[in-house]
C-alpha cells in the first residue's frame, strides 16, 4: 500500500495509511502459534533455507511509529523484529502475543487501567530485557507533549496519564486519563528504548532517525542481517529469540518497484514470494506459473463515494440518498473486483468490512439499485426533470464533479459506470480526476470536490472513525456534522467491552446510512503468490500483512 | 588545447547555475513535498509537520532555500532529503550501478554500429546492407520494455529451464547474500548483466549504425576519395585511413551526446530490469518532490553531459586535422 508508483503503476489505494496508526495491530515476532480458534497450528517444516520476497518499495527507515516510516514497506520488515503486545489475526480478531506477554488485562474501568505482564524470559537480542522502559518510551514519544518526537499520530497515547513499571519492570501499569476502548492497538512495534536513549544526540534523535540505517537489536524471530540500500535487505534468524525459533535461516527483501517484473522473476526463481497490488493481467499471468500457490483475499481497505455535504444540491440528504439508490453497485462490482474473485460482495457498512466478525449489513435498503425510489425521493424534494433530462430545482440543475485518483484504470472504469448510471437517473456527473498526491494532499483536505471516490482502510480498532465522521474531524472531508453522532462516538470510544463496542459502532453506522454521508462500494482484494516449496505462508489481509507469522515459515 | 578545454568547462558553470535555478523553482512550485503526510488519518500532529518543515528548510523563502542549497553544494553537502536518504551515498552507489550497465552496452553498440554501418555503406544495396537495415529498423522501432520481455522469455527463463539452473537473471545487479568465491560472484554479476546490456546495446546500435552508414556513403562519394583511389592507394588504406576517419566525425557527436544522456539514467531499461541506477533516482526524486535529490541528479548528469561534449570536441581534432583549437 505504498504510495509510491512510477512508470506509472497506478496506485489503487492511496489513502493507505488511513486509520493505520490507530489500527496498526502490530505483530511482533512471536506469533508462532496462531491463537484463533479453528486455525491449524503451523505445519512441520525443515530448519534452514531462505526466501526472497519482491518488495515493491524500499523501507525509509525502521521505526514505523514515526510519520516518516509509517508505511507497509517498513512494517513488513519490522514484523519479525519488533515486539507488539497484540497481533491482528487473518480472521481480523485481535490476539495477545503469548510468546512475549503473560497477560494484558483491564483491572479498572474508572480510571481505565490496563496491567501488562511481560514474560520473564522476553529479552532483546543483546540480552537487555523487554521491559516497562520500552512501553514508557512508546508513550513518552507519542503522547503529543514533546514536539521534538516525530510521530505518525498521538491517538490513544494522548489519553494515557501514566505508565509505571514494577516487578523488575516486567509488569507495566498503564492508567488512562480519558477512556480509550482500542487500547489493544497500543504498544505495537515497540523500538528498543535502551538503544534510542543511548543515542548521543538525545532520545528524540534516537527515536526519529536513530533507526534509519537499521535495527541493531531484535525481540522477534528474525534480526537485521545485511542492508544494501536501493537493492536488498536481509533478515537472519535471531538465535537469542525467546519464542519458537524461526525455521528459515534468512528472509531477503528484494526491492522491485515495477510490479510487471515480478512474474518473470518468480518464474526464474529469483524471488519466491510476491504481494503486489492485484491487477488483472498480473494475476492471470501469475496464476499460469507452475509450482506456485496463490490466493486472493479481501482486506480491510474499501472503496466508497464520499459526498461533500456543503456542495449546493448535495447538502440535501434526499439528493444524496437518491444518488445512492440510483447507483447499481452490483454492476460496478462485476466490472471491477468480481473479476478477481467470485467472493467479491458489495459492502453495507463503513466501520466494519464483510469478513470482520463485527460486520452487519446496515444498508439493506440500498442493496439493489432502485431507480423508481430514487426518482420519488428527488421529486418529493421538489426537483423536476428539465428538457435535457437532468433534474433541477429553482433553475439549478443537479450537476456534480466526480473526483478520484487519475491513472487508476479500475477507478476510472467505475467512474464512467457511475456517470452513466446517474445520467439514466437524471443527474449530471462530470469526471474531474487528479493525481493521488493532489487529491489526498490538497483537494480532499480543502473540500475542493463534490463526490470523491477513494479507499478508506477499516480496522479492528474503530475509534479512529471519529475523525472521519465527527464534526470538524481531520479526515471528515465531506464536512458532515451531526451532534447526535458526535455524542455517540464519544460514548462508544469509552466502551471497553468488545461486544458492546461493536453494537455501538454499528448503531453509528446506521445513522451514517440515514444521513447518507458516504456510499461504501466494496472491499479491495489482496493477492499473494509464493513457491509451493514453502509451508505456513499465508496472507493476513489486515494491516499486519503477509509477514505476520514470518517466524513459522519454512521449507517443506 | 588545454585552454580550450578549460574555457569550455568554465562556460558550463553559468549553464549549470541557471538550470539548477529553473529546476529548483519548478519543484518548489509543484507543491508541498510533505502533503502526503497531511491527508493521513489519524492526522500527523501539526507540530511534527512544522518540525519536519523546519529541518528540511521548507519554512524559508524560495531564494533563501536556493541560496542554502547553493552554498551547501560547493562544499559537497547535498542537503537533507524529504525521504531521509543520504544523498551523497545514494548518488555514488547509483552512478556505479548505471556505469556498470551502460559502459559495456555503449562499447558494444559503438563497435557493432561502426562495423555494420561501414559494411552496409561499402556494400550498398547488397544482401548484407538489406539485412542490416532490416535488423536496424526492427531494433529501432521496438520499445525497450517489449524487447526486454522477449529477452527475459527466450534468453533467460527458457535457457535456465533447459539447463535446470538459473544462470541468466531478469532482475537486479547481483544476487543478494550470495556466498562463494570471486569466480562465483563474477559469474553472478555477468549473469545479471547479460539482458540489460543486450537490450541497451540493441537500441543504441540501431540508431548509430544508420548514422555510420549514411556518413560513410557521403564520404565514399566525395572527391578526395576518388582522388585517393586515382592515386592508386590500396583499397584498405582508402577505406580505413581516408574514408572511415572522416565518416567517424558525425558518429562521434551522436555517441558523445547519447552516452552522456544514457549515463544520466537509462530510465526504462533500468526499470524493466530492476537496476537501481541514476534513472530510478530521477524518477523517485521527482515523484517524492525531493528537490535536493533531484538537483543532485541534475548536477551530476549535467556534468557528465558537459564532459562528454568536451571529449567529442577533442576527438574531432584528432579525427580531422583541419580542426585546431586556438
Amino acid at each position: 500500500m505504498s504510495a509510491h508508483r512510477r512508470t506509472l503503476k497506478a496506485l489503487p489505494v492511496a489513502l493507505v495509511l488511513s486509520l493505520a496508526a490507530a489500527a496498526c495491530g502490530g505483530g511482533g515476532g512471536g506469533t508462532a502459534q496462531p491463537e484463533k480458534s479453528g486455525s491449524s497450528s503451523p505445519a512441520a517444516v525443515k530448519t534452514g533455507g531462505s526466501i526472497t520476497y519482491a518488495a515493491d518499495q524500499e523501507p525509509t527507515g525502521f521505526n514505523p511509529n514515526t510519520s516518516k516510516d509509517n508505511g507497509t514497506s517498513v512494517t513488513n520488515v519490522i514484523q519479525g523484529i519488533l515486539p507488539s503486545v497484540f497481533v491482528t489475526q487473518p480472521d481480523f480478531s485481535v490476539q495477545l502475543d503469548k510468546d512475549l506477554m503473560e497477560s494484558a488485562e483491564v483491572t479498572s474501568e474508572s480510571p481505565q487501567t490496563v496491567v501488562y505482564k511481560i514474560k520473564q524470559n522476553a529479552k532483546w537480542s543483546d540480552g537487555v530485557p523487554v521491559s516497562a522502559k520500552d512501553f514508557n518510551l512508546m508513550w513518552k514519544a507519542q503522547n503529543g507533549t514533546n514536539d521534538k518526537f516525530d510521530v505518525a499520530g498521538t491517538t490513544g497515547y494522548e489519553d494515557i496519564a501514566s505508565v509505571t513499571g514494577s516487578d523488575s519492570d516486567k509488569t507495566v501499569t498503564v492508567v488512562f486519563k480519558t477512556p480509550y476502548s482500542d487500547y489493544k492497538s497500543l504498544f505495537s512495534f515497540m523500538p528498543p528504548a535502551h538503544i534510542a536513549e543511548a543515542n548521543p544526540a538525545g532520545v528524540e534523535a534516537g527515536w526519529n532517525t536513530g533507526f534509519d540505517k537499521g535495527m541493531p537489536v531484535s525481540a522477534g524471530p528474525f534480526k537485521f542481517g545485511d542492508f544494501k540500500p536501493t537493492d536488498s535487505l536481509t533478515l537472519v534468524r535471531n538465535d537469542a529469540y525467546f519464542g519458537p525459533k524461526a525455521p528459515l535461516d534468512s528472509v531477503v527483501f528484494r526491492f522491485l518497484p515495477e510490479s510487471t517484473t515480478q512474474p518473470d522473476a518468480l518464474r526464474n526463481s529469483e524471488v519466491q514470494m510476491i504481494y503486489p497490488q492485484p491487477q488483472l493481467d498480473l494475476v492471470s499471468q501469475v496464476e499460469g506459473i507452475p509450482g506456485l500457490k496463490s490466493e486472493t483475499n479481501f482486506g480491510l481497505s474499501f472503496e466508497h463515494l464520499t459526498f461533500n455535504t456543503t456542495t449546493p444540491g448535495l447538502d440535501d440528504v434526499a439528493v444524496r440518498k437518491a444518488i445512492a439508490l440510483g447507483t447499481d453497485r452490483e454492476a460496478i462490482l462485476k466490472r471491477t473486483v468480481a473479476q478477481f474473485s467470485d467472493e467479491a460482495k458489495t459492502l453495507g457498512n463503513r466501520v466494519y468490512v464483510n469478513n470482520q466478525p463485527e460486520y452487519v449489513d446496515n444498508g439493506t435498503q440500498y442493496a439493489k439499485a432502485d431507480a423508481a425510489a430514487a426518482t420519488k425521493l428527488l421529486e418529493g424534494a421538489g426537483y423536476a426533470k428539465g428538457a435535457n433530462g437532468i433534474y433541477a430545482k429553482a433553475g439549478k440543475p443537479l450537476s456534480f464533479r466526480l473526483s478520484t485518483t487519475s491513472g487508476n484504470a479500475l477507478r476510472e472504469t467505475q467512474g464512467e459506470l457511475f456517470k452513466s448510471q446517474m445520467q439514466t437517473l437524471g443527474i449530471d456527473i462530470k469526471i474531474d480526476n487528479s493525481p493521488s498526491k493532489v487529491l489526498f494532499g490538497e483537494r480532499l483536505p480543502k473540500g475542493n470536490f463534490d463526490i470523491a471516490n477513494f479507499a478508506w482502510v477499516s480496522s479492528p480498532f474503530p475509534t479512529g472513525n471519529k475523525s472521519l465522521y465527527g464534526t470538524g474531524g481531520g479526515s471528515n472531508y465531506g464536512k458532515y456534522s451531526n451532534t447526535a453522532v458526535d455524542k455517540m462516538f464519544t460514548d462508544a470510544n469509552a466502551i471497553l467491552d468488545d461486544a458492546k463496542k461493536a453494537e455501538a459502532f454499528n448503531k453509528i453506522d446506521k445513522v451514517l446510512w440515514d444521513d447518507m454521508v458516504s456510499l461504501p462500494l466494496y472491499q479491495k482484494p489482496t493477492f499473494i503468490a509464493y513457491s509451493e516449496k514453502y509451508a505456513n505462508i499465508g496472507d493476513n489481509a489486515s494491516l499486519e500483512g503477509p509477514f505476520w507469522n514470518v517466524g513459522t515459515w519454512g521449507l517443506k | 588545447m588545454y585552454a580550450f578545454a578549460l574555457r569550455r568547462l568554465l562556460i558550463s558553470v553559468p549553464l549549470l547555475l541557471v538550470s539548477s535555478m529553473i529546476v529548483y523553482a519548478l519543484v518548489h512550485f509543484a507543491g508541498d513535498p510533505l502533503r502526503d503526510l497531511e491527508g493521513r488519518n489519524p492526522p500527523v500532529p501539526p507540530a511534527v509537520l512544522e518540525e519536519r518543515r523546519r529541518l528540511l528548510g521548507l519554512d524559508k523563502s524560495l531564494p533563501e532555500q536556493y541560496w542554502n542549497w547553493l552554498t551547501g553544494i560547493v562544499t559537497g553537502d547535498f542537503g537533507p532529503s524529504v525521504k531521509g536518504i543520504d544523498i551523497g551515498a545514494d548518488l555514488s552507489r547509483r552512478l556505479g550501478v548505471t556505469m556498470r550497465m551502460v559502459i559495456l552496452a555503449i562499447l558494444l553498440a559503438v563497435i557493432l554500429a561502426m562495423v555494420v554501418g561501414v559494411l552496409s555503406a561499402v556494400k550498398q544495396y547488397s544482401g548484407v546492407d538489406y539485412t542490416a537495415t532490416l535488423l536496424g529498423f526492427i531494433a529501432l522501432s521496438m520499445p525497450v520494455f517489449w524487447l526486454a520481455a522477449l529477452l527475459k522469455e527466450f534468453l533467460a527463463i527458457r535457457i535456465n529451464q533447459a539447463i535446470g539452473k538459473t544462470v541468466v537473471y531478469t532482475i537486479g545487479e547481483s544476487t543478494p547474500g550470495l556466498e562463494g568465491g570471486l569466480l562465483t560472484k563474477l559469474a553472478d554479476q555477468a549473469g545479471h548483466l547479460v539482458l540489460p546490456t543486450i537490450a541497451l546495446a540493441a537500441v543504441n546500435y540501431a540508431a548509430w549504425s544508420r548514422y555510420q552508414r549514411s556518413s560513410m556513403l557521403d564520404v565514399l562519394n566525395s572527391d578526395f576519395i576518388r582522388l585517393a583511389r586515382a592515386k592508386g592507394l590500396s583499397r584498405r588504406r582508402v577505406m580505413v585511413r581516408h574514408a572511415l576517419r572522416c565518416a567517424l566525425i558525425p558518429l562521434t557527436t551522436v555517441v558523445a551526446l547519447d552516452a552522456g544522456a544514457i549515463l544520466g539514467g537509462a530510465v526504462i531499461t533500468e526499470r524493466v530490469f530492476a537496476w537501481h541506477g541514476m534513472g530510478e533516482m530521477l524518477l523517485n526524486a521527482a515523484n517524492d518532490q525531493d528537490v535536493n535529490r533531484l538537483l543532485a541528479w541534475l548536477m551530476v548528469s549535467a556534468v557528465i553531459v558537459v564532459l562528454f561534449n568536451l571529449v567529442a570536441d577533442l576527438l574531432y581534432a584528432y579525427l580531422d586535422p583541419r580542426i585546431r583549437y586556438a
